[in-house]
């Protein structure tokens, strides 16, 4: 009598500690995930290493990307800006509008090219002299060749509007080729790298399942003693989602490391290929928060891939 | 603490290992139940313990109709129960403390409490002083003892045993099936399936025979 009244106090004893009991769990669960990752190190290190480099793929390129994003402005300053004179303007017009142009800010150089120069250059370019000696009258406007400070995109539209302002000026047109096209490519790059994120991601998820998977097979006599002794599912699945989100916060520790040093070979030779363009680009690697961000998307893989095959596969184990 | 009415176990394969299957076992009762190997005896404990389900019928252990019970309640009915097993299903790679620690670590027990408890269930086995050694370091008595161990650290109301004594020779079996009874003298519910019949004669229990799927109750030599 005296013993099952014990044993009823014993059961009350337990669930005043429900939240004692939660942390003790986790604890456990946090213990033998780290200890399925230390029971085979070199079979975790090649995992990790696996993972740290999917990793560093597709950040490496979103690092990069965010370079060549930011340094897209050096590389405009290529952008030329050609107000075109109205066709009958006379020379008095033309040094009345050079006065206002240089009364304008924002611009580096200024630079004529009358009717008959603009001619004689498109003559010797392209090799008509003959068709253009029949043309009579010369059909080119006086033109100002324009170089701006400022060469952002906001900038060089007020530039534009205020040029189109001036007057006896018909037209002005931004030589934006260069810029359009090297947009085009980043655009391309940035969809390119995305895809490759997203496909990236994909496959640390799938190398973390796998592995998980294979983890759950050899704790087989585990998992079938823990069942046996009454472990909820709960219980018995989560040190391997923590195992799995180790492996994903280990590889993203991993990769940070691996790309600041991919960084650091790199910076030598652009600066051989910037200095050629006049410029210096310095290589910006990932600031404290987008280090965190990385890890934290490692370690949410890790768990996500886990989470996936964890309970299909231990729903495959019973004590016989 | 135990009932089964027209229980009726069929298996996928076709085989019927049990039919119309009733019993009752009363709550601190020890009970023997002897058969054939291949007779029925791990499927009628299987069934008890919610390791299998009933194919027709009703089972109610510890006041819990088995029919009724969900997946998610499982784990927390059979924390009520101690089973050992044949193969005393140890986890080789953590110590004897650790083992027999786990379904206290289940509840969530204090550290405090939870060394107590283990100890207490080590001393009561005879194994105090063997708390740090990993399985394979024991002999099969020995691992025996530990299952035992680690059924009883949780004070449960049910003792369920499979061949507990299979792989044991007569004077260690003896060893073991006394530890059943003193459990036994506590209050706690033993149910042991054993081919042993020579061994539980030596003792004054009700035994059940199972023959072909179907339950009868034996006359135990002593008691006649």
């Amino acid at each position: 009598m005296s013993k099952s009244h014990n044993q009823h106090a014993a059961r009350q004893n337990r669930k005043r500690f429900s939240l004692r009991t939660y942390i003790a769990h986790h604890r456990h669960a946090l213990l033998h995930g780290f200890r399925q990752l230390t029971k085979n190190p070199f079979a975790s290190l090649l995992t990790i290493a696996v993972l740290s480099i999917t990793l560093v793929l597709p950040t490496g390129l979103l690092v990069i990307l965010g370079n060549a994003q930011q340094y897209t402005q050096v590389w405009q300053t290529g952008t030329n800006v050609s107000v075109y004179m109205q066709p009958q303007a006379t020379n008095t017009q033309v040094s009345f509008t050079r006065q206002a142009l240089q009364k304008v800010n924002n611009i580096k150089t200024i630079n004529y090219v009358s009717p008959n120069e603009g001619l004689a250059n498109f003559a010797k370019q392209s090799g008509l002299n003959d068709i253009i000696k029949t043309l009579g009258a010369n059909p080119l406007p006086g033109l100002f060749s324009i170089k701006p400070n400022d060469q952002s995109p906001a900038a060089i539209n007020i530039l534009v509007s205020q040029l189109q302002a001036l007057p006896n000026v018909d037209a002005v047109k931004l030589d934006m080729q260069w810029v359009k096209r090297l947009n085009a490519i980043i655009t391309l790059l940035e969809h390119f790298t995305y895809g490759l994120v997203v496909l990236l991601g994909l496959s640390v998820l799938l190398i973390i399942g796998n592995t998980i998977r294979m983890a759950v097979q050899s704790y087989h006599h585990e998992i079938e003693v823990i069942k046996l002794v009454g472990g909820s599912n709960h219980f018995t699945r989560r040190p391997f989602l923590y195992s799995g989100a180790f492996y994903g916060l280990a590889s993203g520790i991993f990769a940070a490391v691996i790309l600041d040093f991919f960084l650091l070979w790199l910076q030598n030779p652009l600066n051989k290929l910037t200095a050629l363009y006049g410029t210096h680009v310095n290589l910006e690697g990932l600031d404290f928060s987008q280090t965190c961000l990385l890890l934290l998307c490692g370690l949410a893989l890790g768990y996500l891939g886990s989470w996936l095959v964890v309970d299909r596969h231990l729903k495959r184990i019973n004590p016989e | 603490m135990i009932k089964f009415s027209n229980v009726h176990k069929k298996y996928a394969n076709g085989h019927d290992a049990l039919k119309r299957a009733s019993l009752n076992i009363d709550s601190g009762e020890m009970v023997f139940l002897t058969g054939h190997s291949g007779a029925g005896k791990s499927t009628l404990l299987k069934l008890i313990a919610g390791l299998e389900n009933v194919t027709r019928g009703d089972v109610w252990v510890n006041s819990q109709d088995l029919a009724k019970m969900t997946p998610r309640k499982l784990p927390k009915f059979r924390r009520d129960i101690g089973i050992v097993l044949q193969n005393p299903h140890l986890i080789p790679d953590q110590t004897v403390f650790d083992n027999v620690a786990l379904p206290l670590i289940l509840e969530g027990f204090s550290k405090v409490e939870m060394g107590k408890r283990v100890r207490g269930a080590l001393d009561k086995v005879g194994l105090l002083q063997k708390e740090l050694y990993l399985p394979e370091e024991l002999s099969t008595g020995e691992q025996q003892r530990v299952g035992l161990a680690r059924a009883v650290v949780n004070k449960p109301v049910l003792l369920l045993a499979d061949e507990p004594t299979g792989n044991l020779d007569p004077e260690l079996s003896r060893e073991i099936m006394q530890l059943f009874t003193d459990f036994n003298n506590v209050g706690t519910t033993v149910l042991i399936a054993t081919h042993d019949v020579e061994l539980i004669n030596e003792f004054p229990f009700r035994v059940i025979n199972i023959e072909q799927g179907q339950l009868s109750e034996a006359n135990n030599v002593k008691v006649a």
